[in-house]
């Protein structure tokens, strides 16, 4: 296949400004699948994706154009659109020479946006703008593309205006792939260099390799080598998504497939690394990209207790497909035995929890989300503390510093003031303010990112009535006054519900969860006092009054199988429980804590 | 052995009730129904021709919607059907609106000899609000009737209903303690699927909280201690010598036959040539029209079709032991607990004499105090 008739490109996108659905119609007009196939969003694979209307996984398809008589061969490639997945997009657009801009023509530029623009530039990507949505009423092509070429400098002229969703503009689409994208370079006949771009576990395949081919060709039988272990493996079976897998005879410079080699671990085909050939290597890798570290931790704990080899084996199974997962076996005196997992983000986070829940049937504890804090002790001793049971003694402690990000905000200008007086409660520092247009502002703070993942986004949300979007970007670490907030229960301290907290910000804390914890234990024989501490000081303080009355109506008529069925109920919901010294706490208990923000 | 003899039949539903009644049936279907439990009666007097009838429970439903005509006719097939029926108590359940002097008088002249009708309350807002035929008025009237037939009759008060205040629950329990020698207060349950719980739940009645029904349960026990009435069971309060007999066999379970539909009974069989006995809990379908053909179809008692049947195991045995002994004032024995403790929980405990039973305070816990100790 000449090059020439090649093009690899990303769809990249703010959030819901249509980037599958337009995927989804590229497919379709191309005839790759046929409309008795045609689902929606048929690159989103995974049931989440479907239902959220989002992409998690980046996806790839091979289509074929046939343009002024010639047949084009695109190599489409789907990217995640949410902030906590822009490293996946990173890696997508290193397979790829162009890519199309989704722009919704009644939304605008927003954040995520921007930071896919800078993504594609960084990866000296040509950018086609697309301005979708201009079926709908409110849609101001113009203004859009006046917002396009102000803030990102982007020519305008001629770009495609469409509606993914009613199919306007797909062939004028198709048309400038071809004509405005650069079609790869590379040299088939040289030593083999593929770039593994994603990488995942088939139960019949072993470890499959997504890779975009810069140099040379592979075909089945060909022996490769990987450039990071220097495993060599013999080549099962390369081949396409057009969208389901398809194998090919051979992948060559420029093309974007798959390779299958009988690998058994998934570490073995590390995302980043480059594939040469065993006989014939080239003498040296591509550039790859920097590893992700994961921003946001929680433990994870199975809610019967007995399923922790399955949550074991479920997590062990996602990180195949998902590297930006990490976990570490954790033991809480109140949750028993359970994991620390690391995220890229909040999203990441609920997604993997409810790929866990469905996938793998599992019932789940979390606990509440936390970053990585860098502590200091006075030793001189340098600590990374990820779980706030792990904090030194407060007099142990020289100091801590937290993870900052910089946050870029994209707001109607009446929403300004709301915004900066959150960012502030929520001890962001303002670092600029633009305005893009007479109707849009671009807001950057830093902000510490424990505030970020507590409620930030909700907040930012509700309090702008959902105009306003966000991204941010880590920032380093800076000092900062944080304390751990100790929750006891009946005067035993429950491990599971520790945190650590600006010191301005744990009395409200303390009392929120001591709201909460008192509203989700039921009262018991007993009383059972509730109280927030910092380092053994009691901060708040509320009590679960004892139980007065809790007994079986009438036995009537003899009829004693109910009340047995209500007893064995009972006991039943005792063992749901979770022993805190000698409190029965429920597992919802844990949760609903999690939910302490703006509307106590 | 006991004789439970169930009449599902009311002439309207209760608000709260989830009791197995029906309201609005035809006479037909009653004619029915009262046929085929005389031939329930008929199998089970030739199934258990050796067992001695101790106490008999006409229960419903509303058994005072019995004609006389009816009345007299169901006993007499109960006493010339069981060889050895001679009980010590007969209670028949009525209902203020339906205990007319008649039915009263042919209950007695059958036999009856202990009547328990449904107050559930003396305030005429409550009694409107739960769906109840009667009023204040006739419930008084009633139990002033019943009071001239029977030396021994009960009455039933519901604690918890809308419009119950302190001085409410206080004066009508007082009053109940001191008509009846016996006096049943129970507390209101919301049941799934009745008509008082959908309210409740779409907000359109108020209910008092948990603490304050347990204050009036407490208010109750207090007053009725005052009349003379003594906390025998969790429920019930009797001055001495008038405790239900019937009743206490179920929770010293001893054997009990339930009769007509949704009845459920506890049979103790030796099987020939087996070592052990067994212990079998079952009951008749709930559905009347389902009671009916089920037993016209078959011709003996072991062929009866039984919505449940359970056979118990030795552990059973002993957990039904400890949750029924636990709600009367005798308790259960020691032993069955193995000679366990149970910390703090031992407070709600009180072991005297080889028995355990509940304090005051255990016995308004008891589902938590037993999910400890069983």
């Amino acid at each position: 296949m000449s090059l020439s008739h090649i093009r690899n490109f990303s769809i990249i996108a703010h959030i819901d400004h249509g980037k599958s659905t337009l995927a989804d119609r590229l497919i379709e007009r191309t005839g790759t699948v046929s409309s008795r196939e045609m689902s929606d969003q048929l690159l989103d694979n995974m049931d989440i994706e479907k239902e959220r209307g989002i992409t998690i996984k980046l996806q790839t398809c091979r289509l074929f154009y046939n343009y002024k008589g010639e047949e084009y061969t695109f190599n489409l490639i789907d990217t995640p659109g949410h902030v906590d997945f822009t490293y996946e997009v990173s890696r997508s657009l290193a397979a790829c020479e162009g890519a199309l801009l989704v722009v919704d023509a009644t939304q605008g530029v927003e954040a995520q946006t921007l930071s896919n623009v800078y993504l594609a530039l960084d990866n000296d990507l040509e950018i086609l703008p697309v301005i979708n949505k201009i079926d709908l009423a409110s849609a101001d092509a113009d203004g859009v593309k006046r917002e396009i070429e102000d803030i990102i400098g982007l020519d305008t002229t001629g770009c495609p205006l469409i509606s993914a969703k009613e199919g306007i503009g797909v062939d004028d689409v198709l048309a400038q792939i071809v004509e405005k994208l650069p079609p790869p370079g590379g040299d088939p006949a040289a030593p083999l260099k593929a770039l593994i771009f994603d990488s995942y576990y088939d139960n019949y395949r072993g470890a499959i390799s997504m890779v975009r081919i810069v140099d040379g060709t592979v075909k089945a039988g060909d022996r490769i080598k990987m450039f990071a272990s220097g495993k060599t493996f013999e080549v099962v079976e390369v081949g396409v998504y057009s969208p389901g897998m398809r194998s090919v005879n051979s992948l060559s410079a420029g093309e974007v497939g798959y390779i299958a080699a009988s690998i058994k671990n998934v570490a073995d085909t590390a995302v980043g690394d480059t594939i040469t050939s065993a006989d014939r290597p080239a003498a040296a890798p591509l550039k790859g990209y920097k590893k992700v570290t994961p921003m946001v931790f929680t433990g994870v704990y199975p809610a019967d207790g007995a399923r922790y080899n399955d949550l074991k084996e479920a997590l062990l199974k996602l990180q195949l497909n998902d590297a930006s997962l990490t976990f570490e076996a954790e033991n809480s005196k109140a949750l028993g035995f359970g994991f620390r997992c690391g995220f890229l983000g909040l999203l990441h986070m609920e997604i993997i929890e409810e790929r866990l829940e469905r996938e793998f049937d599992l019932d789940l504890i979390t606990t509440a989300p936390g970053v990585s804090y860098h502590v200091t002790k006075t030793s001189g001793e340098k600590l990374i503390i990820d779980n706030p049971t792990n904090l030194p003694p407060a007099g142990e402690i020289d100091y801590i510093e937290e993870p900052i990000v910089k946050a870029t905000i994209y707001t109607p200008p009446e929403y300004v003031g709301q915004i900066m007086e959150l960012c502030q409660e929520k001890r962001g520092i303002f670092i600029d303010m633009t305005y893009v247009d007479t109707s849009r502002v671009q807001m950057t703070y830093r902000l510490p990112l424990n505030e970020i993942i507590y409620d930030f986004f909700d907040s930012l949300k509700s309090r702008t009535r959902g105009y306003a979007s966000l991204d941010y970007e880590p920032d380093g670490y800076e000092k900062s006054e944080l304390v751990r907030l100790d929750m006891f229960i009946n005067g035993d301290m429950c491990d599971a519900l520790s945190l650590i907290v600006h010191k301005d910000k744990a009395y409200a804390r303390g009392r929120g969860i001591a709201e909460k914890l008192k509203d989700a234990i039921p009262r018991q024989l007993f009383e059972i006092p509730i109280q927030a501490a910092i380092g053994g000081k009691i901060i708040a303080r509320e009590t679960v009054k004892a139980l007065r009355k809790d007994v079986l109506a009438k036995c009537y008529g003899g009829d004693i199988t109910r009340k047995k069925k209500l007893l064995e109920k009972q006991k039943e919901g005792k063992k749901r429980m979770r022993r805190v010294g000698s409190v029965e706490v429920p597992s919802e208990a844990f949760v609903s804590i999690l939910k302490v923000g703006d509307d106590k | 052995m006991l004789l439970y003899i169930h009449f599902p039949f009311c002439r309207s539903k209760c608000a709260y009730c989830d009791f197995n009644s029906y309201a609005g049936c035809s006479d037909v279907l009653v004619f029915s129904y009262l046929t085929a439990l005389k031939r329930e009666i008929g199998f089970a007097g030739e199934r258990f021709s050796e067992g001695k009838i101790d106490t008999v429970y006409l229960g419903g439903g509303t058994p005072s919607l019995l004609s006389p005509g009816e009345i007299e006719s169901l006993f007499r097939k109960l006493s010339s059907n069981f060889k050895r029926y001679s009980p010590v108590e007969v209670t028949a359940e009525v209902n203020p609106e339906s205990a007319t002097e008649d039915v009263l008088l042919a209950f007695r002249d059958a036999g009856v000899d202990r009547i328990s009708m449904g107050v559930q309350s003396l305030s005429d807002d409550n009694l409107k609000s739960i769906g109840r035929v009667h009023d204040a008025t006739g419930a008084r009237r009633a139990a002033e009737r019943i009071a001239r037939v029977f030396g021994n009759f009960s009455l039933d008060i519901i604690v918890g209903l809308p419009y119950d205040t302190p001085s409410l629950v206080r004066d009508e329990v007082r009053e109940c303690g001191n008509l009846a020698p016996h006096v049943s207060v129970y507390e209101l349950t919301l049941e799934e699927g009745t008509p008082l719980a959908a309210r409740a739940e779409r907000g359109e009645i108020w209910l008092p909280s948990e603490d304050e029904v347990a204050e009036y349960m407490e208010l109750a026990v207090d007053v009725l201690s005052e009349a003379g009435a003594e906390r025998y069971e969790v429920s019930n309060f009797a001055r001495r010598g008038y405790e239900c007999r019937h009743n206490i066999g179920y929770w010293t379970r001893e054997e009990y036959l339930g009769l007509g539909a949704g009845a459920h009974s506890l049979v103790k069989t030796s099987k020939e040539g087996k070592a052990l006995p067994a212990e079998i809990r079952f009951a008749s379908p709930k559905d009347i029209n389902a009671y009916i053909g089920g037993i016209n179809c078959v011709g003996s008692f072991d062929d009866v079709p039984r919505a449940e049947m359970t056979a118990l195991s030795p552990a059973e045995i002993r957990a039904e032991s400890i949750m029924l002994g636990a709600r009367t004032r005798e308790g259960f024995p020691e032993s069955l607990l193995s000679g366990r403790k149970f910390g703090r929980v031992e407070e709600f405990l009180r072991r005297e004499k080889g028995r355990v039973s509940l304090t005051r305070r255990g016995m308004a816990v008891m589902n938590s105090v037993l999910a400890e100790i069983m």
